[in-house]
């Protein structure tokens, strides 16, 4: 299996910290903080969903404006803040038609499917700029680029539905909730492999194997 | 080749067969209803002069026997928290007023069958085979029916289960819902709120409450929360209150309908279970007399005891024995006073006299249920000659004694040996009677279970290794003596396990060790083989089984768009395609029925109500027409660019909408014609005239080896299939089956040319689930669609023997059609882009079958297995069961479509 590892004469041009581990960064402290303030909100009050419109609204502006900022002032590309509003747009739009095609209530609880929508485009949002996939990103086969941190996002909202049917009858088992978590822990876990990766590199019968990036499909480093 | 076909599907089908049969067995123990009614004349059970003018029957839901044990042991803390809640009645019973049982339950012990046990005195097993599903309703013959035939009314309070069992038996009735087993106070506290009024009111002669406190806390919190002691409490007040209001010719039964387990559930045979607490008290009683010898007594010995208390006809199907205790006549001793050994003579006269009555009784039940049905014939002979010993001696007994005027003096009563005898044989026939019908109804029968069990995961394995493709010439001989073997042991399976174990299973394991060597892991494994397995592992919960129309549409959805993501190109084509295929699934969703564990949260669309009995805005009107019409449009577009089309399907398909016209036209002007039952006969005559014409063109109009051909003729007769179930469904769920047709055909495009899918054929086999389940079914037994059953027939004309068989056929039909079609439209999809007959194109359509079959089979040993494992759950005869017949239905539906569409597919090439 070919590396696509830089190697040591490129790695010596490169800044001290890559954009990609400071989203990754970004990331972990977002997801452990949410997954706090949710535990923090549920002990006091039942209700305990806190993934509402504003809620979920705030974390993608915050996200946005982090993109901004570390792309604008670290990285050679510069991006318009048009972009990133048409990115917000455009996602949150087409995860909401497919969390409908998965079967969430076409007309009961919309504003909750949109609250949801808006919250995993602002997860996927940051290793997707720091990537530097943003400029093509509307380009149809860019969704072949998946990078691990938007699959373990995505795999984690997949998984999160599977407790919607139990009979446990928990306050927090009603939709988007247990699908917001999953998506949120996938995440900050992915965030969490990632900056992980140089240590957990195995050297295997001449090859480098990273986990868990090549474990899906090869990442496109910039 | 064209053999080899054959013999893998003739193989695995009939290996499966022989594993349901086992394991069916072992799990579904049948008994027949008989619905023939005990009557005063009939020579048999007239009755003895009733002794209570009022009976009180207070059940509480799982009351197990030590509830009521009073535990007088010094140290406190070894004391369960459950016990010495109910003081009144140990309070009574050092009075000598009262007397404890333990009140033995039959499993399964959930509370519909108890009921029944309880009221007809039979032992109810998972499916009464009566003649009607549809309704709860109690056919048999039962204790309260033949309390109203004499004249004797009936109060009734409490769980709303009686309600269903006996809707039209109660002169007055206050029942609260029972569904809710959280809510654990409702239902209580209506009892408690009508009982003392009721109890006032001079006109009832029994009165039955029951509360379903206990039951629901133990569900919710299990026997040993502070909460259990809190409920006892209350119904023991509520003893209290009756037992002070009572006078000396009132009785009162405080009974279980069965225990609980220690984590509070009940449906199975464990002891905790079975063993409720039974106590019975009068005020006029002394027991001092009569010392009971029982401490313990059946749940069917209720039945008859009620009917000598109260002077009436034991029920028919009755097989309980009289409870002597209870029968024993102490108004005699109020009245007379007589000596102690005096009043003992004229009670087991009087015993005698209860137990000939139910000797006969239950004589002339076996006698019927063994004419008909299959009863062990040794056992039957044995039971005979018993039963011919006990009325001789009865007899015997006659001739020496006088009737009525024993009652003052006893010399005249026949001598305490005789009489002892007729008891003892007595008591003897009717135990045996009792236990020989309960090991034929109630039991599970384990090895019967796992040999089964064993048989299936045998032919599952066999199945996967036919479909890794390893074919070995010298294994045709195996093959052989496999069906031959498979065959075999299906006729003597009533003889020895050993020999069909053997018979079945040594050339799958012959052929598995042979094959061994050829199988190549990677081969074997894609992620998506998955599917079935994660499905199967899912019907172990009974929220997944609850909710599985939205598991499958998930997994479709699922496996729809997670492949894209692993895709290095994609062409726009497939974008497109699974856009529309996504689409469709998900409009499918309209059509979900709701079932009765779901209520509270999902609500059924009134898209599924057919036009005639929507009574709803004109706007539901217009959605339901515009529905219909986008709908019939889109179909007609895909078949006119995907699927070559034929013009007589659209002459069938007038003939439905003009049923469906008059049918709305005639709920609109409230009329009745001639015409909505000669419409769909019409509809019949032309559909079988043109199913016939489809395979006599199967079988000699071919051009041989032409592939387009075969799979134009497979289409039209799928199309032709499918508007049958098109009129069965009627005009409310119509669109959904089209739906299901357009996923089809869509299906088919998506993998045309595509060779190595592996989500391909698991995904086929969950779009024929979805289809199922957007034809507007769900797995319950009160969503089987008996409204199919009468389309095109008159009511009038359900006399003869074979009146059953056509309903039967349209509900099964109306059920299971998804599986169906299917399993017939493999070809359609695995040979797409093939033109001519070779040796690949056979090798895809052979692969095709083997894969959809083994998608139904690893659901069906899921279901089996969740079955057997929950044999014990509360809900095994509510979820798993009926799961269980569902996935079995559609077995057999799959295996007849593979079967002829192979058949079709051998005689065209």
């Amino acid at each position: 299996m070919q590396s696509d590892w830089p190697s040591s004469k490129k790695r010596l041009s490169e800044p001290f910290i890559s954009n990609e581990s400071i989203a990754c960064i970004w990331n972990a402290f977002l997801c452990s903080s949410i997954m706090f303030w949710r535990r923090m909100r549920g002990a006091k009050d039942d209700e305990g969903n806190i993934f509402q419109f504003s809620f979920c609204f705030s974390i993608l502006l915050v996200n946005i404006i982090f993109c901004y900022v570390l792309s604008n002032f670290r990285h050679k590309e510069k991006l318009q803040v048009a972009l990133f509003l048409k990115y917000g747009f455009v996602t949150s739009t087409l995860v909401y038609i497919v969390s409908i095609l998965f079967g969430a209530p076409l007309l009961k609880d919309w504003d909750q499917t949109i609250s949801f929508s808006m919250l995993l485009s602002a997860l996927i949002l940051p290793s997707v700029a720091a990537c530097g996939k943003l400029g093509n990103f509307f380009n149809f086969s860019c969704l072949n680029l998946m990078g691990t941190n938007e699959l373990f996002t995505c795999f984690g909202a997949w998984l999160g539905a599977f407790v919607i049917p139990l009979d446990w009858d928990c306050s927090w088992q009603v939709w988007p909730e247990p699908v917001a978590v999953g998506a949120v822990l996938g995440c900050g876990l992915s965030s969490l492999l990632k900056l992980m990766r140089p240590a957990m590199t195995i050297t295997w019968a001449g090859y480098k194997m990273y986990w868990p990036t090549n474990f899906f499909v090869h990442e496109r480093h910039v | 080749m064209k053999k080899r076909n054959l013999l893998v599907f003739s193989w695995l089908i009939l290996l499966y067969a022989n594993g349901v049969m086992y394991f069916l067995q072992g799990f579904l123990l049948t008994r027949r209803e008989i619905h023939l009614k005990s009557a005063a004349f009939d020579g048999v059970s007239c009755c003895l002069e009733s002794k209570y003018e009022k009976i009180i029957i207070l059940i509480i839901d799982a009351l197990r026997y030590d509830f009521l044990v009073y535990n007088n042991s010094t140290n406190k803390s070894s004391i369960p928290i459950y016990q010495n809640n109910l003081p009144v009645v140990e309070k009574l019973l050092k009075d000598n007023h009262g007397v404890l049982y333990q009140f033995v339950a039959d499993p399964p012990t959930s509370t519909m069958q108890r009921l029944k046990g309880i009221t007809t005195g039979s032992l109810p097993t998972f499916i009464d085979v009566g003649s009607n599903f549809a309704s709860d309703e109690l056919k048999e013959d039962n204790i309260l029916s033949q309390i109203t035939s004499s004249g004797l009314n009936i109060t009734f309070m409490g769980d709303d289960t009686w309600l269903q069992l006996f809707p039209r038996s109660f002169q007055r009735a206050f029942p609260f819902p029972s569904f809710d087993v959280w809510d654990i106070h409702t239902v209580d506290r209506g009892v408690e709120q009508h009982l003392m009024p009721e109890m006032m009111k001079p006109d009832w002669n029994l009165l039955i409450a029951h509360c379903l406190g206990v039951d629901h806390t133990g569900h919710r919190y299990g026997p040993e929360h502070p909460v259990m002691p809190l409920k006892l409490k209350e119904m023991n007040s509520l003893i209290e209150k009756i037992v002070s209001n009572m006078n000396p010719q009132t009785l009162l039964l405080v009974m279980g309908d069965h225990g609980m387990t220690r984590s509070g559930d009940h449906g199975g045979d464990s002891p905790d279970e079975v063993n409720a607490g039974f106590f019975a008290y009068s005020p006029g009683w002394n027991i001092k007399f009569n010392t009971s010898r029982t401490t313990s007594i059946n749940q069917v010995d209720l039945v008859p005891t009620l009917s000598v208390l109260l002077g009436i006809p034991i029920p028919y199907s009755n097989l309980g024995s009289v409870i002597l205790d209870l029968v024993f006549p102490e108004q005699l001793w109020r009245e007379t006073r007589p000596s102690e050994e005096h009043i003992m003579k004229i009670a087991q006269s009087y015993f005698s006299e209860a137990l000939y009555l139910n000797t006969k009784q239950i004589w002339r039940y076996l006698e019927t249920y063994s004419r008909d049905s299959s009863f062990p014939k040794k056992e039957f002979e044995h039971l005979s000659s018993q039963f011919d010993r006990a009325v001789h001696l009865f007899e015997r007994l006659q001739m020496k004694q006088c009737s009525n005027s024993c009652t003052s003096d006893s010399s005249c009563c026949a001598p305490d040996e005789k009489l002892e005898e007729f008891i003892q044989a007595a008591q003897i026939f009717l135990t045996e009677a009792k236990e020989i019908c309960r090991s034929m109804w109630a039991r599970f029968d384990l090895t019967s279970i796992s040999i089964g069990l064993t048989i299936f995961t045998c032919s599952l394995f066999l199945h996967a290794n036919f479909l890794i493709e390893s074919e070995l010439n010298w294994m045709k001989p195996v093959k052989y003596f496999g069906i031959i073997g498979a065959f075999l042991s299906i006729l003597v399976h009533s003889w020895s396990s050993v020999l069909t174990l053997g018979l079945s299973l040594t050339p799958v394991f012959v052929y598995l060790v042979g094959t061994m060597r050829k199988i190549r892991l990677q081969q074997l494994f894609k992620f998506a083989y998955l599917a079935p397995f994660v499905m199967a592992a899912s019907y172990t919960s009974n929220s997944f089984v609850v909710e599985e129309p939205y598991v499958v549409h998930y997994l479709a959805q699922s496996f729809i768009w997670i492949p894209m993501f692993f895709r290095r190109q994609t062409k726009n084509r497939q974008w497109i395609l699974r856009i529309a295929l996504s689409l469709t699934t998900r409009l499918g969703l309209a059509f979900f029925r709701c079932r009765e564990e779901q209520f509270p949260t999902c609500e059924a669309h009134s898209l599924h109500r057919s036009l005639n009995s929507l009574s709803g805005t004109n706007w539901i009107v217009f959605a339901r027409v515009s529905t219909a019409l986008v709908s019939c449009i889109a179909f007609y577009l895909l078949y006119k660019r995907y699927l070559p089309f034929d013009r007589k399907n659209l002459f069938i398909a007038m003939i439905i909408w003009c049923y469906w016209i008059l049918q709305s036209a005639c709920f609109l002007t409230d009329s009745d014609t001639i015409g909505l039952v000669y419409l769909p006969r019409l509809f019949y005559i032309v559909f079988i005239v043109t199913f016939c014409h489809d395979i006599y063109t199967f079988l000699f109009d071919n051009e041989l080896g032409k592939m387009s051909n075969y799979r134009k003729k497979i289409s039209n007769l799928v199309i032709l299939l499918s508007t049958l179930a098109i009129l069965l469904a009627g005009d409310g769920l119509a669109p959904g089956i089209i739906l299901a047709l357009a996923n089809l055909v869509l299906f088919s495009q998506l993998f045309t040319g595509e060779s190595n899918c592996g989500e391909m054929w698991p995904l086929y086999g969950l779009l024929s689930l979805h289809g199922f389940f957007a034809g507007g079914h769900h797995t319950s037994l009160a969503n089987i669609p008996w409204e199919t059953a009468f389309v095109g027939l008159s009511h009038s004309d359900s006399q003869s023997e074979w009146a059953n068989v056509l309903p039967v056929l349209f509900v099964s039909y109306s059920t299971a059609f998804s599986m169906l079609l299917h399993a017939m439209s493999v070809p359609i999809v695995s040979l797409s882009n093939v033109t001519r007959k070779n040796k690949d194109s056979q090798m895809l359509l052979v692969n095709g079958w083997l894969h959809f079959l083994f998608f139904h089979a690893v659901r069906l040993f899921g279901c089996m297995g969740a079955a057997a494992l929950h044999r014990r759950h509360l809900m095994v005869w509510k979820i798993f069961a009926p799961r269980l017949l569902y996935e079995l239905l559609f077995a057999v539906y799959t295996s007849l479509g593979i079967v002829a569409s192979l058949f079709l597919f051998q005689a065209t090439m």
